[in-house]
């Protein structure tokens, strides 16, 4: 597809998100009234768009201040359950997922939300690169355990933090077969300003010491209707992203339906048989694009080091 | 004062520029402007120079408006009504960009571009659900005359993206058909919104109409309320049964020895000594 | 003679330990408050500087801690036993003991939960465990568990000390006027009087009954924050009975130890016999053959399955590069040497049983060790990790500070609670010397009689 057709495509893509119905339906979700007078918007991508009033004025207080209110955080983005797919086949540990979650939460370089793993399922098999983060299960082990409430299942799908509430026992660490959660063993190293933003579970920004902190499929930007950082970062459309319930999932530059990729290209979810009904399916590394060698490029000493035990044979 | 005279005629040269357009119109009807300014020699993206844009219509010239190009040299002029480009009576229109930087020289590039008339309906033949575009353009007379030959690529807007359903090639009618995807979520009431598009055409630029229809699957979800379960806020009723009855049980039994502590008291007898006796 | 002379003699020979507080007495205080003053240090480092200071990280997220708590609330068994079980069996010989042992259930408990307190990475947000608690989580159980058996352990302790108050705060003692005051407003006024003698009876014997099932479920819910996650090591059915029958084990081996120091810093050998270290020697060793029992069966239905997670670990704590030598020790002293040295009636003396006790208690907290943190070494997915930190946990000086802050602060309390209230029941055991010599003459020497 060339490019224009490209950003063609995209354009039209955002502006649909904020439709007047949308708008109509969040508010309506809210418990916001409608102020029944229209005014004309305009979206981020010059969509002219008609929405109620009432928006455009809580749209003014700051949509920071909507997103601080916890109860917002926990009840989760109506008429939706998210999901992502994972390419393995197009995976060449370029790490831009990485950087660009750790950029956009102000992560300090060793503390990897989304990490890539070198996976070689037996002695035969090829090894490959394996983009792992927190998979937002149905039946989550972590939440179970948790004493005080302070990770939560959501009606979209998600499973957040509220590192305001949590108390830092780490069960739901042990309680994590994926190891995706990680800690803050020690006061963050955040500038004043990072410091005060207003926090949400829906931005996880910003960490706090002696809490637990994962991916959060970056709900603050689904709630604009743009995709999570880690999916327009990856050069190769590794990551695909939607809502199930629309059956619709978008690297960035495909979209399509859900039910069609995984039928198509056997997609499956890692250990299943663990009973945690992951959301997060990967596409077998079949008709790989690039040869797993090409992932050490780029690669520091110390992150070569980390596969040291995987035999490439 | 010869001097200046000469700066002004051999002074920096200008550096020569190249600019392309692309005319977007959106399917409610308004009109994105993309240009992209690079140099002339090296293909290198110009950015941050301030760009023009004009309707011409013989020798009257109307400004669109203004825009800065980015690092990439992308200049984008949106939010135009499509009234505002001035017509030929065949429906066509010139767009001019002008470089309004005095360092940089731009043969001030006119793009021509027609308008073209899309229709989207919906028909069920042989109880097949159909969605038929229908293309038109005008003639140099301003009578409309079907478009043979053209794609048109039709999409599903989801909620990050448009999600591809097909294409369609208009036959000597203006006309081409293309099955409905009867199984795809649509809301409460199966309601899609199709979105037929003209892509990168030369004539044409992008042009883009939309049509709702009600024949998505319908879609309900459930209530925010999660379910009672371990994973969720509120535990099964057989965990609070239990619960409370070891709680009480429990409790009950200590609270029964501490009134036993308080007759202790109560029984007390006033002597100083201890009835050591059986 | 009858039994209010033979309370008054047991009085007697226990006073001074109630009466005075000797240079030995400042010198076991000042010592073991040194060792618990460094910990003090160490928690505030740690409160100041977060729990990077510890050897805990986002693999090994528990440690040392969690070991810790495991190993108090297992030993605060001693008292549901002794106290619990045997009164209801209502055995003679138990009865100079059951202080010991009752003192040894509370104390543990209230220093156990404390290193999980060490452990929460908010200790500001503690309270939110009762105002936003989740019915769902094995943590919240534990709370409510740990919370109801400490009151229940202290009622207890408290219905075995009313008689002895009451002698306390009615006899001849050199204690000032206001201490007795306090004994006489513990003793609630008890002269043993019908009503009175009935009332405690029945106190009594509801909480030996009740205790026993709480006893049970604080254990198994501590076992179940474990047996319920899903990892090698831990995901197991039997972790419930398991964790009960080591904490009752290892209960035995600590009141053994208690048992032995008191008989030698005050004296009591009359009251203390090798009776009590043998008897209890053979509960031990009971209980050690079960949980034997149980430990084999874990490790041999872990090292025959396939799950490569199971081998993994299993090959971790077999290793002796790894865990091996751990291993070995937590089995070999924590299983077999018991019933070797109580089993071999050559080899049964007070010395011995006491060393293989306190060689048991060792090892079984090397068993609480090698429980929490192997198994979180062994991670479902690879962890392909450089830092050393986060492949392997080695506790830092400060988490061992506070472990034997721990252990200085229950000697302590223990010390300390032995100069309040007398450290063999008076009234129990001269009810017991009593039944003895009814039968017998009554100008026969105490000290024949007693020496069992």
């Amino acid at each position: 597809m060339n490019k224009s057709r490209r950003e063609f495509v995209k354009k039209g893509a955002v502006a649909g998100a904020i439709t007047a119905a949308g708008v109509s339906a969040w508010l309506k979700d809210q418990g916001i009234k409608e102020a029944g007078e229209k005014v004309k918007l305009l979206s981020q991508d010059g969509q002219l768009i008609e929405v109620d009033k009432a928006f455009l004025k809580l749209h003014a207080q700051a949509n920071s201040e909507i997103l601080a209110k916890n109860t917002m955080g926990r009840e989760g983005i109506p008429g939706r359950k998210f999901v992502m797919v994972v390419d393995l086949s197009k995976c060449n540990n370029a790490r831009k997922c990485v950087t660009a979650c750790q950029k956009m939460h102000y992560l300090p370089e060793d503390k990897e939300w989304l990490n890539v793993k070198l996976m070689k399922d037996n002695e035969q098999s090829a090894p490959y690169w394996f983009p792992k983060m927190c998979f937002h299960c149905d039946n989550p082990p972590c939440v179970k355990v948790c004493p005080v409430d302070a990770t939560f299942k959501r009606a979209d799908g998600l499973v957040l933090i509220d590192n305001q509430r949590c108390i830092g026992c780490k069960f739901c660490m042990a309680a994590c077969p994926y190891s995706t959660r990680v800690f803050n063993w020690d006061e963050p190293d955040l500038s004043q300003e990072v410091k005060d933003l207003p926090y949400s579970p829906e931005t996880s920004v910003p960490s706090q010491h002696g809490t637990v902190e994962k991916c959060d499929f970056c709900p603050d930007m689904v709630r604009k209707g743009k995709l999570p950082d880690c999916v327009t970062a990856c050069p190769n459309g590794v990551f695909y992203f939607g809502d199930e319930i629309e059956d619709a999932v978008t690297n960035g530059d495909e979209t399509v339906r859900l039910s069609e990729l995984l039928r198509d290209r056997a997609g499956y979810r890692f250990m299943e048989d663990l009973g945690t009904k992951p959301r997060v399916y990967y596409l077998p590394p079949t008709g790989r694009m690039f040869p797993v060698e090409r992932g050490f490029k780029d690669l520091t000493e110390e992150q070569k080091e980390r596969y040291k035990d995987v035999n490439l044979d | 004062m010869v001097f200046a005279t000469v700066m002004s005629f051999t002074g920096h040269a200008q550096v020569a520029a190249e600019a392309s357009l692309t005319y977007n119109k959106l399917k409610d009807n308004n009109v994105l402007l993309r240009a992209v300014l690079t140099d002339a020699q090296e293909s290198e993206p110009l950015a941050n120079i301030e760009l023009g844009f004009y309707s011409i219509q013989d020798t009257i010239s109307t400004s669109l408006g203004k825009a800065i190009s980015n690092e990439e040299g992308v200049a984008v002029l949106q939010g135009l009504s499509f009234e505002s480009l001035l017509q030929k009576q065949d429906h066509t229109f010139i767009i001019a960009v002008e470089v309004l930087d005095e360092n940089y020289q731009l043969t001030s590039r006119e793009f021509t571009f027609s308008d073209v008339n899309m229709q989207l309906s919906f028909d069920e033949i042989d109880s097949v659900k159909q969605i038929v575009v229908t293309i038109s353009t005008w003639d140099e007379l301003g009578n409309l005359v079907p478009l043979e030959e053209a794609d048109a690529y039709l999409y599903v807007p989801r909620m990050f993206s448009l999600l591809p359903i097909g294409d369609v090639y208009t036959d000597e009618e203006g006309q081409g058909m293309l099955e409905f995807p009867t199984d795809l979520p649509g809301d409460l009431n199966g309601g899609l919104e199709i979105i037929a598009q003209i892509e990168d055409h030369d004539e044409f630029g992008n042009v883009a109409v939309s049509e709702s229809v009600n024949w998505g699957a319908p879609v309900t979800y459930e209530t925010s309320k999660l379910p009672r379960a371990l994973w969720s806020p509120d535990a099964p009723l057989w965990m609070w049964i239990t619960f409370i009855v070891l709680m009480v049980g429990v409790w009950f039994h200590y609270g029964w020895v501490l009134i036993n502590l308080r007759r202790i008291k109560y029984h007390s007898s006033d002597s100083e000594l201890i009835n050591y006796e059986d | 003679m009858n039994f209010k002379e033979t309370t008054q003699n047991l009085l007697k020979e226990l006073a001074p330990t109630i009466e005075k507080f000797t240079w030995k007495d400042w010198l076991w205080t000042i010592s073991l408050s040194l060792v618990i003053l460094w910990g003090m240090y160490a928690l505030y480092l740690q409160i100041a500087r977060g729990h990077e200071v510890t050897g805990m990280r986002d693999n090994v997220v528990w440690g040392l801690y969690v070991a810790n708590f495991i190993f108090f609330i297992g030993i605060s068994y001693a008292g549901a036993i002794i106290s619990g079980i045997l009164h209801l069996m209502n055995l003679e010989w138990r009865k100079p003991i059951i202080r010991i042992a009752e003192l040894i259930t509370v104390i543990a408990t209230i220093i156990g939960p404390l290193y999980i307190l060490l452990c929460m990475g908010r200790l500001d947000r503690l309270h939110y465990l009762f105002i936003y608690p989740r019915l769902q989580s094995p943590i919240t159980w534990d709370v409510i568990a740990i919370l109801t058996y400490l009151v229940g352990s202290v009622i207890f302790l408290y219905l075995t000390l009313i008689r002895d108050f009451s002698i306390l705060s009615t006899q001849q003692l050199n204690i000032g006027l206001k201490r007795k005051r306090i004994y006489r407003f513990l003793s609630l006024g008890f002269k043993n009087t019908s009503e009175q003698k009935v009332l405690l009876k029945v106190s009594t014997n509801i909480m030996a009954i009740i205790i026993i099932p709480i006893a049970i479920v604080v254990h198994s819910v501590l076992s179940w924050i474990f047996g319920m996650t899903l990892r090698p090591g831990w995901h197991s059915t039997i972790f419930g009975p398991y964790f009960v029958l080591a904490a009752v084990y290892s209960g035995t081996g600590v009141m053994i130890l208690a048992m032995y120091f008191f008989r030698r810093l005050y004296g009591l050998q009359r009251y203390i016999t090798k009776k009590h270290f043998v008897y209890l020697g053979y509960i031990m060793i009971m209980l050690g053959a079960g949980y034997g029992y149980f430990t084999f069966s874990e490790y041999l239905t872990d090292w025959y399955s396939s799950e490569k997670w199971n081998t993994e670990l299993i090959d971790k704590l077999f290793n002796w590069q790894e865990y091996g030598g751990l291993f070995f020790f937590a089995n070999v002293a924590g299983i077999l040497l018991p019933f070797i040295v109580i089993g071999i009636p050559k080899l049964r003396t007070i010395e011995s049983i006491t060393l293989v006790s306190a060689l048991m208690v060792l090892a079984m907290w090397v068993k609480r060790y090698l429980i929490v943190v192997p198994t979180l070494e062994t991670t479902l997915i690879p962890m392909q990790e450089t830092r050393p930190e986060y492949i392997h946990y080695t506790a830092t000086w400060l988490e061992w500070a506070l472990t034997f802050a721990g252990i200085a602060a229950f000697i302590l309390m223990f010390k300390l609670a032995s100069k309040f209230i007398p450290i063999i029941p008076i009234w129990e055991t001269s009810e017991s010397i009593k039944k003895k010599t009814s039968a017998i003459d009554t100008n026969v020497d105490l000290k024949s009689v007693t020496h069992a």
